[in-house]
C-alpha cells in the first residue's frame, strides 16, 4: 500500500512563482508575434524580474504555448534543466539549446500526427 | 597543520592514488595549495561543463569522486503558474551533477491516458569515462519516492519516460549484449517498478538521432490494457 503524500516533504512555493498571464504573454510572443522562443523567454524574464528563472518555468511555457506535443521526446526537458537553463544561474543559461531542442522536438515525426 | 600542508597531503595522496578522474581536478587544487588556503571553492570540469564545488566537499570512495552539497529542494512543490498543479523536485546548490524533476500529465497526446514523467540526472561524467556522484543521492530510492508521493497526488498507473541512451551505461551494455531497449529498461527497474506494481513495460526507440545511438521511449503501466502494443 502505498504511503500518503503527506508523510512527504512539500514546499508550497515553487522556485518561481509566475502569474498566469506570463504564460499567455509568452505564448503570443512566440505563436502570434513571431519571436524565437529565447528572445521571448527573455522578454518575459525582463517584465516579471525572474532573471534567475527555475528551469521548469520554460518547460510549463513550452506545455503552455504547445499542449498537442511530446515535451519529453529527444530528451528536451533534460536538455533545458542541464544544459539551456540550469541551476538557476543566468551566467550558465544556453538560448540556443533551448531554440535547437524546441525546433527538434516540433520537427519530430511522432508530434507531426493529428 | 597548516592550510598549505593539509592541501598537499590530499594532493599527495590523490597522486598515489593514479585515478585518472583527478586529471582535471589537480591543477586547480595546486592553486589552492600555493595560495595555502581552505574554504574556497574548487571548479571540477565534468561532461564538458565546470561544477563548483567545495575542496572539503570532495571525498574519493573506491573509484569514485563524491561531492556534498545542500538538497535546496526535496519533495513535492506547486507549479509555476498553477498553485494546485504538483511537482517533484529534487535539487542541489551549486551542481547538476545530480537532481529529478517529476512531472504529471492528465493526457497522453497520442494514447489517452494520465501519466507522470521526470527527468533525472544520478552522476556527472568525466571525459576519462569516470563519474562524479552527489552523496546520499541514489537514482532508484529518489525514484521510488517520487513514484509513491505523485500517485498519492493524482493516482496515475502510467509512466513515461524517454532517455537519451548514450547517455546511459546500461543501455551502451545491453545494445553490446544485443538486447532490446524493452528488455534493458525492464532488467534495470525490475525490483523497483514491479515492487511498486508496475508491472507491465513497453520500450520503443524514437527513432530521433543522437551521436550513434538513438533516444529511447518508455512506457510502464499498471493495468494491460494501456500498453500501447
Amino acid at each position: 500500500m502505498s504511503r500518503k503524500p503527506d508523510l512527504f516533504l512539500f514546499t508550497p512555493t515553487p522556485p518561481t512563482v509566475l502569474p498566469m498571464e506570463s504564460a499567455h504573454d509568452f505564448k503570443r510572443w512566440v505563436l502570434a508575434d513571431g519571436l524565437k522562443p529565447s528572445v521571448a523567454l527573455r522578454k518575459l524574464m525582463d517584465k516579471y524580474q525572474c532573471p534567475k528563472m527555475h528551469a521548469t518555468v520554460p518547460i510549463d511555457l513550452i506545455r503552455f504555448a504547445y499542449p498537442n506535443i511530446d515535451i519529453g521526446l529527444l530528451g528536451f526537458t533534460f536538455r533545458i534543466i542541464d544544459s539551456a537553463y540550469p541551476n538557476s544561474d543566468p551566467k550558465q543559461f544556453s538560448d540556443d539549446d533551448f531554440d535547437q531542442g524546441l525546433a527538434e522536438v516540433l520537427a519530430h515525426p511522432l508530434n507531426q500526427v493529428e | 597543520m597548516s592550510d598549505k600542508d593539509f592541501i598537499n597531503s590530499k594532493l599527495l595522496l590523490m597522486r598515489q592514488d593514479k585515478q585518472p578522474v583527478f586529471d582535471g581536478f589537480v591543477g586547480p587544487l595546486q592553486e589552492m595549495a600555493k595560495q595555502g588556503e581552505l574554504g574556497k571553492t574548487v571548479k571540477i570540469p565534468v561532461d564538458g561543463n565546470w561544477f563548483t564545488v567545495s575542496f572539503d566537499a570532495v571525498q574519493v570512495k573506491e573509484d569514485r569522486l563524491v561531492i556534498t552539497a545542500n538538497r535546496i529542494l526535496d519533495g513535492l512543490t506547486t507549479a509555476t503558474h498553477n498553485p494546485a498543479e504538483r511537482r517533484y523536485i529534487v535539487e542541489f546548490a551549486g551542481t547538476r551533477a545530480a537532481y529529478l524533476v517529476g512531472f504529471y500529465e492528465p493526457r497522453h497526446i497520442r494514447h489517452g491516458w494520465p501519466y507522470i514523467y521526470w527527468s533525472i540526472r544520478s552522476y556527472a561524467p568525466c571525459s576519462t569515462g569516470a563519474r562524479v556522484y552527489v552523496q546520499d543521492f541514489f537514482a532508484h530510492e529518489e525514484i521510488r519516492k517520487l513514484i509513491v508521493a505523485m500517485e498519492g497526488v493524482y493516482g496515475t498507473s502510467n509512466i513515461l519516460n524517454s532517455y537519451i541512451n548514450d547517455n546511459l551505461l546500461r543501455f551502451q551494455a545491453g545494445v553490446r549484449a544485443g538486447k532490446t531497449p524493452q528488455e534493458i529498461e525492464k532488467a534495470w527497474s525490475r525490483g523497483l517498478m514491479e515492487g511498486l506494481g508496475y508491472c507491465h513495460v513497453e520500450a520503443n526507440d524514437t527513432g530521433g538521432p543522437k551521436g550513434s545511438w538513438k533516444s529511447v521511449a518508455v512506457h510502464w503501466c499498471k493495468h494491460k490494457q494501456d500498453l500501447r502494443g
